[in-house]
């Protein structure tokens, strides 16, 4: 037998060692983000279902609700992400403001994002599209509502994000925290742009 | 590597010294890379009489043999092993810097025309294009499968601007990518699987 030839990777730094530290707590972030996919397309996949096979009924809630709310909240939620990745930019940059202003205005794009789903859902209830009222409401609200309930989580992130950052937690060298953050917001985004064409375009 | 275990109800079998048990080393040993710490000598000392026996019996042209053949079986077991090496050396991140993302440019270079933006605006204001397109698409074309296709491959390729751009795919470690791409692929077949059943009729 030859002898034992794998070897731990070898931390030779205090430098390194937080390298390693920051490369798992990305690693870790895109194992949470992964789990997430199969959360959303169990939701999804119930929704594609349920419109091959009931074109008609989801022709007519489309044509009764339009495509100009949801196409703004869909702008705004892009908007979102741009300025959340400029956010980043700024803090590798030095730029301590230009972080706080941009992640600041990522927050409140999220947040105009659900209240504006919320208008749509009332809008659709007060159409008769509610939970139990038809066979597309639960299959509409279920993914819609979780991924409004994933932007108000992630909208109180970045508030905490801008709290830290207007504390002078985060440096041009230490912004690991701003870049979890990203990962987990344009997550949201992605989400959202599969929604917006299974849901509302097709 | 299985351990040899005796009861009480169970005596063991006399070995036949033509029928040689497996590797003495490993017998002794849990796994392999125990095998391969254990000294020979200790070994030795913990063999039965008839195993002793077996060993000291063994010519030394045989123990040659033995032993040229055990590097050729170990050779694809190295081959492993100084991959995964390989890899722990090239990801082992040496400092910060190495793993965090860096800021992007405030120009970008597209189809060899220099625009005065960073690349995170430029994938915006496509991102901003593609939705303008998708929704015009959705409004003009009448349904069907091409429509749908159509409108599948323009959110498909938003995702991928999003990860690739914004997610730091691009330049973040593959390991990163293949965890999310991986339950993504899963997630479509057991999507498209679930679409090829039958509503009735089972």
């Amino acid at each position: 037998m030859s002898e034992a030839r794998i070897e731990r990777p070898q931390v030779h730094s205090a430098d390194q060692a937080k390298a390693v530290k920051i490369d798992n707590l990305k690693f870790a972030m895109w194992l949470f983000l992964a789990s997430e996919v199969i959360i959303f397309t169990v939701l999804i996949a119930t929704y594609v279902v349920f419109r091959i096979h009931n074109a008609e009924i989801v022709h007519e809630i489309h044509e009764h609700a339009g495509i100009l709310l949801v196409s703004t909240n869909t702008f705004l939620l892009l908007s979102s992400s741009w300025t959340m990745v400029m956010g980043l930019r700024a803090i590798q940059l030095g730029n301590r403001k230009g972080l706080v202003r941009w992640i600041g205005a990522t927050a409140v794009l999220g947040l105009i994002f659900v209240a504006l789903q919320y208008v749509e859902y009332n809008q659709l209830s007060a159409a008769g599209v509610t939970l139990y009222g038809s066979e597309f409401g639960m299959r509409f609200y279920a993914p819609t509502s979780l991924h409004g309930a994933h932007v108000i989580a992630g909208v109180i992130w970045a508030l905490w994000v801008v709290r830290q950052g207007a504390r002078g937690v985060y440096d041009n060298g230490n912004y690991v925290g701003v870049e979890i953050f990203g990962l987990y917001w344009h997550f949201v985004d992605v989400v959202w742009i599969v929604l917006f064409t299974v849901i509302y375009l097709l | 590597m299985t351990k040899r275990k005796t009861t009480n109800e169970e005596q063991p079998t006399p070995i036949d010294p033509e029928t040689a048990p497996e590797p003495l080393q490993e017998a002794q040993a849990e796994t392999v890379r125990e095998s391969r710490d254990v000294p020979a000598e200790t070994v030795t000392e913990q063999l039965s009489e008839v195993d002793k026996d077996i060993v000291e019996a063994e010519p030394e042209a045989v123990k040659e043999t033995r032993r040229e053949a055990e590097a050729v079986l170990n050779k694809p077991i190295e081959a492993i092993e100084d991959a995964i090496n390989e890899i722990d050396r090239k990801d082992t991140p040496e400092t910060p810097h190495d793993t965090l993302s860096h800021a992007v440019p405030a120009t970008t270079v597209v189809f060899g025309r220099v625009i005065p933006l960073p690349v995170y605006t430029v994938v915006f204001i496509t991102l901003g294009i593609i939705t303008l397109v998708e929704v015009a698409s959705a409004e003009i074309f009448p349904d069907g499968f091409l429509l749908t296709l159509w409108l599948g491959g323009l959110s498909v390729a938003k995702a991928v601007l999003v990860m690739y751009f914004y997610m730091h795919l691009k330049d973040d470690s593959r390991i990163f990518a293949g965890a999310i791409i991986l339950p993504i692929v899963v997630a479509l077949i057991a999507t498209l699987f679930l679409t090829s059943v039958a509503p009735t009729g089972y």
